[in-house]
């Protein structure tokens, strides 16, 4: 396993890698692999199956894969456990990819489905002065919360690299009055949107904080298309969600782990 | 030019080859799009990065054609 020092080693890796059949799960961008290599955390691992890309998170890697031959088997042992994210389109599911992924001592930690809102009227305008843009002030407090509420190996929970340049980009919004008690952080282009991350502190729950957060984001962000991911079981997000008027839109994914 | 549309309606059989939104309207999604590349890199025998895997080269058929192009 090589760490990644320079975008164009890992641009020219890839490009071998992109043929017919190919399998992966890397919709990294360039600007997303440049981060990385600025923060020391890209790592590669080439074999004759093909490419295992991997961001390391400290007590794991987040593995992104292009596979070639699945006959082929990741004979690598790495030190870290490695954590993989599986996701299949509606009516699909990605089931060879999954098998090899067991196959290679790999186990299912976590499933999730994805939900769109695709209303253009949002009729709610329930907010509060209390939302305002995350400032760079407050994004270490930011990090803290998500790292306190979210798991750290499924949680999806951005290095503090990245979450200052999500701050610096408009992409945080926090619920504070005395003190921090809400954040919604997304990502957003013209065209599409997602929630990463919506969580209430602890004892501030049931106050309708997240009501406020989420139409905030909806009366701002004017993407065609709005998504989130939530684990399959995790009811009180899922009836949330609902209640806000996200549909299930099909699209799964399975979180399988790997011990190093 | 034909053998793109062959590839694209493969792909997505009810696709509109007028269409100059292809990505922005949800027409071509993520995946679709490594599919496409993986058939593109294949068909045309190019090199296609991933600084290459932005919305704006996949949002029309002359906007996939013009990416080709410019790796031939």
């Amino acid at each position: 396993m090589k760490r990644v020092d320079r975008y164009e080693t890992i641009s020219a890796l890839i490009s071998k890698q992109i043929r017919k059949g190919v399998k992966t799960n890397n919709f990294l961008t360039e600007n997303d692999l440049k981060i990385e290599i600025e923060n020391n955390s890209l790592y590669y691992y080439e074999y004759d199956g093909g490419l295992l890309i991997l961001r390391d998170r400290t007590t794991h890697y987040i593995l992104n894969y292009y596979i070639n031959d699945i006959t082929k088997n990741i004979e690598k042992i790495f030190e870290k456990d490695v954590v993989v994210e599986i996701v299949s389109r509606p009516n699909n599911n990605d089931n060879e990819v999954i098998k090899y992924f067991e196959k290679q001592n790999f186990a299912c930690c976590i499933e999730r489905v994805r939900y769109a809102h695709t209303c253009d009227e949002i009729v709610d305008n329930d907010t509060a002065d209390a939302i305002q843009l995350c400032k760079t002030n407050d994004a270490e407090k930011v990090y803290e919360i998500l790292k306190e509420n979210f798991d750290s190996y499924t949680g999806c929970i951005p290095t503090k690299e990245r979450l200052i340049k999500d701050v610096e980009n408009g992409n945080v919004y926090i619920y504070k009055d005395e003190n921090i008690k809400g954040i919604l952080h997304i990502d957003k282009s013209k065209i599409s949107s997602e929630i990463k991350h919506l969580i209430v502190v602890e004892n501030e729950r049931e106050k309708g904080i997240a009501t406020k957060l989420i139409n905030k984001y909806f009366n701002e962000v004017n993407a065609k298309k709005k998504t989130v991911w939530t684990g399959k079981e995790n009811n009180c997000a899922r009836k949330f969600y609902e209640k806000c008027g996200y549909e299930l839109d099909g699209y799964t994914s399975v979180v399988l782990k790997k011990k190093g | 030019m034909e053998k793109l549309i062959d590839i694209l309606k493969d792909l997505r059989p009810d696709i509109d080859i007028e269409c100059q939104s292809l990505v922005d309207d949800g027409i071509l999604d993520s995946f679709d799009i490594v599919t496409l590349v993986g058939e593109l890199v294949d068909t045309f025998s190019i090199e296609i990065g991933v600084e290459d895997i932005i919305p704006e080269n996949f949002n029309s058929v002359d906007a996939i054609m013009a990416l080709i192009n410019s790796k031939a």
